[in-house]
This record gives C-alpha cells, structure tokens and sequence, in this order.
C-alpha cells in the first residue's frame, strides 16, 4: 500500500485489514505514482492488484504490470472504456471472493483522440491485462459507433421519431454519443459530442453542463426528460462517459421520463443494459424493462441490470 | 459445401415417392382440387378445414394477417427473428416492438410486459434458441387484449402445440410449413390454423401454385419421409450435442431441428466456410460468439465435427 498524506492505509485502518504499507509519498499523486506502486506491488509477488480508476489508470497500471499480475479494475472515472473494469463496485467485490487460477485477456482502451476530433466516438486499443475468468462480471469493450451506410440511415430515422415525439413544455438532457448528436443534428443545432447538453423548444440552453447545472436545469423546468444511448460492446446506459447525469439527477428525473435511442446493430449485440450511478438504490428502480427506440416507430424492450 | 445454415432437412426425397402430373398446367387450381389438400391438413392437425389458410410461405401467411387487422395495433416480435414481414408491417404504419432474447434462459416475462392492442408473433420453439417461448396461462392471458400469431414451424420436432385452443381462442393463429419436416423448402408451402375472429376477415384464396398444391397433397398422404426424417433429426441432435459439448461449446438445449452454441473461437462461421461448411453465424445481427447450426444428415454431422476438432483443439 503506499502511504499519501491521507491514503489506502488510512482507510483501511477502519475496517482491521492487515496491511503493509511499501511506499510513502506527500505530494499530489499523479500517474507515475501509479506506476510506482504498481511496480513495488508486482515485486511483492502479489496475487492480484485491484485498482479504482478509469482508462488513465488502467492504461499506468498496465505499463507498469503488464500481464505478469492479475488486476481487477474497478471503474471510477472519467473514460471507463475498457473490458478490463468489472460493472460495478459489486461486481469487484463479487470477483475477489471467487479469485482463483483462471484468467482471461481483456483489452485496455481509450478514447481515439484523433477520430474524436473527427467527431467520431471510437475506441483505441492499448493493451492487454490478465483479468479472473469470470465472464459476467466483466464489461463488454467499447466497440466502435458504425459511422458508414445503414447504420448512420437509421440515427437519423431514431431521431426523426425523437424529435417528432417532443414537447415543447419539456427540457431534455442531452446524453453523449453519436445518436443523440443526430437529434439535434436534426433540429439544426450544435451538441457536444461527449459532453451533457440541455435542449427546450428545440434550443440548447446549456452546453457540456456538469451535475450542479443539470439539478439546477431540472429545478427551473417543471418537465425533465434525458435522453442516452448506450455505450456500444458494454451496454452502459448510466455510470459510465456521462457522470454529469449523476444517481440525484436519475432520482428527480425518474425511469418514466428516460428516453433511450440506439441503432438495432448497436443494442441488438448486447444482452441487457447496464447501469452504475454510484447510488444502488437509484439504480435499483431503473432495472428490468426498458424500451430503446432503435429505428421510426421501432422499439426494442431490453433488460437493464444493475 | 455442406449447408447447416437455414434449417433445412438433410435427407433427400426418393424421386418415386411423388407423382406429379403436367396436364392441367394451363389451368389455374379450382376450389374443389384445393378443397383436397385441405381436407389432408384437417385431418393432420386435427383442426376443422374452415380454419386452415394456405400460402406461399409464412411470411406471406402473417402478412395476411396484418393487412386485415393492423388498424390501431403494434406489432410485437422477438430478436432476433428471421422473418421479413416487419418491412410490410412498416408501410402499415404499424409501431414495431421487438424484444431482446436474453441468454442463458431466453425466457420472456410475458405477464410482466403489459402488451396490449398488438399482434404477436411468437416462433414456438423459437428461432434461434430452439427454446419454448410460451406456456398455455400465458397465451390465454395475451390472447385477452392481443392476437397472437403463434409460428410451429418446428411443430414435428417439438411436438408440442397450440392447436387444441384454436376453436375456443378467436384470436389466436398458429402458422405451420412444409418447408421443415416434410422437407419440401424448395416449394415454399405454409399453412395457418385461424381462430374465428380472425379469419372471418381473411379471405380464402387459393394462393400456391398447382406444382406445389399436388406436391404438398402427396407429402401429406404419405408421411413416411416426414416420420422418419424426424427421427433420425432428432437422435442426430442427440449425437451432435454432445460432441459439440466435448469440444467446449456451450450448447443449448433446443426443441428443434437445429442447435445454439456459443463459442470462444472468433469467427467461427468464416473459418468453416473456408472448409466448405455454413452455419448460422448470429454474431453480425445478434449477440458475439453464438451461431446457429442445423442438425444435418449423420455424414454431414461428421464432417463438422472433423473440421471443428482442427479449429478448436
């Protein structure tokens, strides 16, 4: 464990696990402490280092492990593209009571800057880790938006239906991602590609807005609805590239006013729909059923789980 | 090529099985010579001949059915299906509602959707899963505010069937075809046992050719081919399971004529073509690393799971 002004060793001082501490730093951590400690771990020979990050750390612990030591990655940040990060935190937990000597490759990824700046939502290969083999608990990795043919034919015709759907007296939460940009592509006005962004009669009246701006957006608008799309390969409706629509936001907004588009490739690969707000009771009443406007006039009912 | 791809069945007709004549080609079929092969399907289903439809297919079938009774309706499918009717059902205007089948158990909550003022269709045993979708309570209670299209295409190899509530259930369809067990695919014949309430709005014409109206009346006065073909499908299936399980395929059980597997190999579906041998491959259209693979004749059999040994081990 290294020791920071107020690190793991602390936290862990509460709950009467043995611990050694291998590293001691005072200043503000940054990515080579990362590395650091993962490399001060590997030489510890320890079976397994469990991590809480997102793509950044994932992409430091690997240059620093490689596959030479089982990780579990428990997604908490910005990025969580990865098939190495486990859905949640419960999942984590679930995957260190079974850790045995079975174990499978899994990518680590991140956001291809380039195709970004092309406002395309792709996903980069980086690297490979050693993962326990244990297939559910783990995320699907990010698979690239379809940017060619039918599959941009059929945004536009979810956001067709979207749009004709909408209510003036109501203001939408933008999710990211390229279907929901195609809504507002359609209303002839301009959306972050990864960022959160409010929308009343058909106007945006707030632009990469964070958790603060969106509660107080939904206290100043009577109607709320959200609007996502899943990440393609995973399935993560909420919890994962859009935090701003936080577990409080989901609670005021409820499941009755979510509006979930996709293109039918994109949803028709995976087998239920993940959410991870950080607040499991949220999550909790937004699991089971929900329908998914894949095409005009054609929903898919998926299973969402938490 | 060795096709296991379309569930199609392996074994070939002996060509002295049918006798089919050219004389009345010039003529179209008369009700009274159509009136026999529906006699033939009363008394194979067990069903009074006023509720049995004929077609060209069963998509024809069902789209017959959404033409006459798509006012104020959605249409709610499973996914993945394989039929091509949801393009019709749009020109409709018909809302689409598909539902995503959901591994390992694929079993639908049908009480629990709330699906009012549709039309259903549900393939029993579903393609691809080879699962039953429906029991007997949960069709009676969508049949209270729904019609439901029930698709026993895989009617002889599941043996089981809806057909006993047809006379009380004016709602209820069940589509049958000839393509499988009686392994007439190249003719394209189906046929659709009606509930009252629904096929008073059909009409009953003759809708297949007279090649396919003789073909299919033999078929079905002579059911050796269909019983045995039947059978040695399903010791086949048997076989093949279990070899398929033995090379690490996790395969389900299924209630048809071919298998669901998920597999590890990438890519399998074009690693066997390019060693002559098609399968269903679901990974494009559904979900990664499952395929679908018709049970094929013993030698057929033999020969996937040679060529499996040499991509999996």
């Amino acid at each position: 464990m290294l020791q920071v002004k107020w690190g793991g060793g602390d936290y862990l001082k509460e709950y009467n696990f043995k611990y050694e501490v291998i590293g001691e730093t005072n200043k503000e951590t940054n990515s080579d402490d990362t590395k650091n400690i993962a490399k001060l771990l590997v030489a510890k020979k320890v079976e397994a280092i469990i991590f809480v990050g997102g793509d950044g750390t994932a992409r430091d612990v690997l240059d620093a492990v490689g596959m030479n030591v089982p990780v579990i990655a428990i997604p908490s940040g910005v990025k969580m593209f990865s098939s190495a990060f486990v859905f949640s935190a419960n999942a984590a937990a679930e995957m260190i009571n079974t850790f045995g000597n079975d174990f499978l490759e899994k990518e680590v990824l991140d956001i291809d800057e380039d195709a970004f700046r092309e406002n395309i939502l792709a996903a980069k290969y980086y690297g490979t880790v050693l993962v326990p083999n244990i297939e559910k608990l783990l995320q699907g990795k990010k698979a690239a938006s379809n940017t060619q043919g039918r599959a941009v034919d059929k945004k536009k015709e979810v956001a067709k239906y979207v749009i004709e759907k909408m209510e003036d007296d109501c203001l939408y939460i933008l999710g990211p991602g390229t279907t929901v940009k195609e809504i507002t592509t359609g209303l002839g006005v301009s959306k972050t590609l990864l960022g959160v962004d409010a929308l009343f009669k058909h106007k945006i009246v707030g632009q990469d807005v964070g958790e603060k701006e969106i509660l107080k957006l939904i206290d100043k608008y009577n109607k709320v609805k959200i609007i996502v799309t899943p990440i393609g390969g995973n399935g993560f409706i909420f919890g994962r590239g859009s935090r701003q629509i936080s577990s409080e936001v989901l609670k005021k907004v409820g499941k009755e006013n979510l509006i979930i588009v996709s293109t039918i490739d994109k949803v028709g690969s995976l087998e239920c729909l993940h959410i991870d707000s950080g607040d499991y009771e949220v999550d909790k009443t937004i699991k089971g059923s929900i329908n998914v406007i894949i095409d005009y006039n054609e929903e898919i009912v998926m299973e969402v789980v938490c | 090529m060795i096709d296991l791809s379309a569930n199609e069945n392996p074994y070939k007709h002996n060509e002295k099985e049918f006798e089919f004549s050219t004389k009345d080609l010039n003529r179209y079929i008369g009700y009274r010579e159509f009136d026999v092969i529906l006699k033939e399907l009363s008394a194979y289903t067990g069903c009074d001949k006023k509720h049995i439809f004929i077609g060209p297919g069963t998509d024809y079938l069902i789209q017959k059915v959404l033409l006459n009774n798509h006012k104020n309706k959605n249409l709610v499918i499973l996914n993945p299906n394989f039929y091509r009717f949801t393009a019709f059902a749009k020109n409709l205007n018909m809302k689409i509602m598909r539902i995503q089948l959901k591994p390992p158990e694929f079993k639908i909550d049908w009480a629990g959707m709330g699906i009012k003022n549709s039309i259903i269709v549900i393939d029993n045993p579903n393609n691809p899963t080879g699962k039953l979708m429906i029991n007997k309570v949960e069709l009676e209670k969508l049949l209270v505010d729904n019609i439901v299209i029930i698709d026993e295409a895989g009617f002889e190899y599941s043996d089981s069937t809806f057909v006993d509530m047809i006379k009380d259930c004016g709602n209820l369809c069940i589509t049958r075809t000839l393509d499988k067990a009686f392994g007439l695919a190249g003719l394209k014949v189906s046929y659709m046992i009606v509930g009252q309430a629904v096929s008073e709005k059909l009409d009953k014409g003759v809708d297949i050719n007279r090649p396919a109206l003789s073909l299919s009346t033999e078929a079905l006065k002579n059911r050796k081919y269909m019983l045995e073909t039947v059978s040695n499908t399903l010791a086949e299936k048997r076989i093949l399971s279990k070899e398929l399980e033995k090379l690490g395929f996790q395969v389900y059980e299924s209630q048809a004529n071919y298998l669901l597997v998920h597999t590890e190999v990438k890519d399998l579906g074009l690693k066997l073509k390019g060693k002559e041998i098609l399968i269903g491959d679901l990974s494009e259209t559904w979900l990664g690393g499952y395929y679908r693979i018709s049970v094929g004749s013993k030698e057929e059999n033999l020969q996937l799971i040679k060529e499996l040994k040499t991509l999996v081990i």
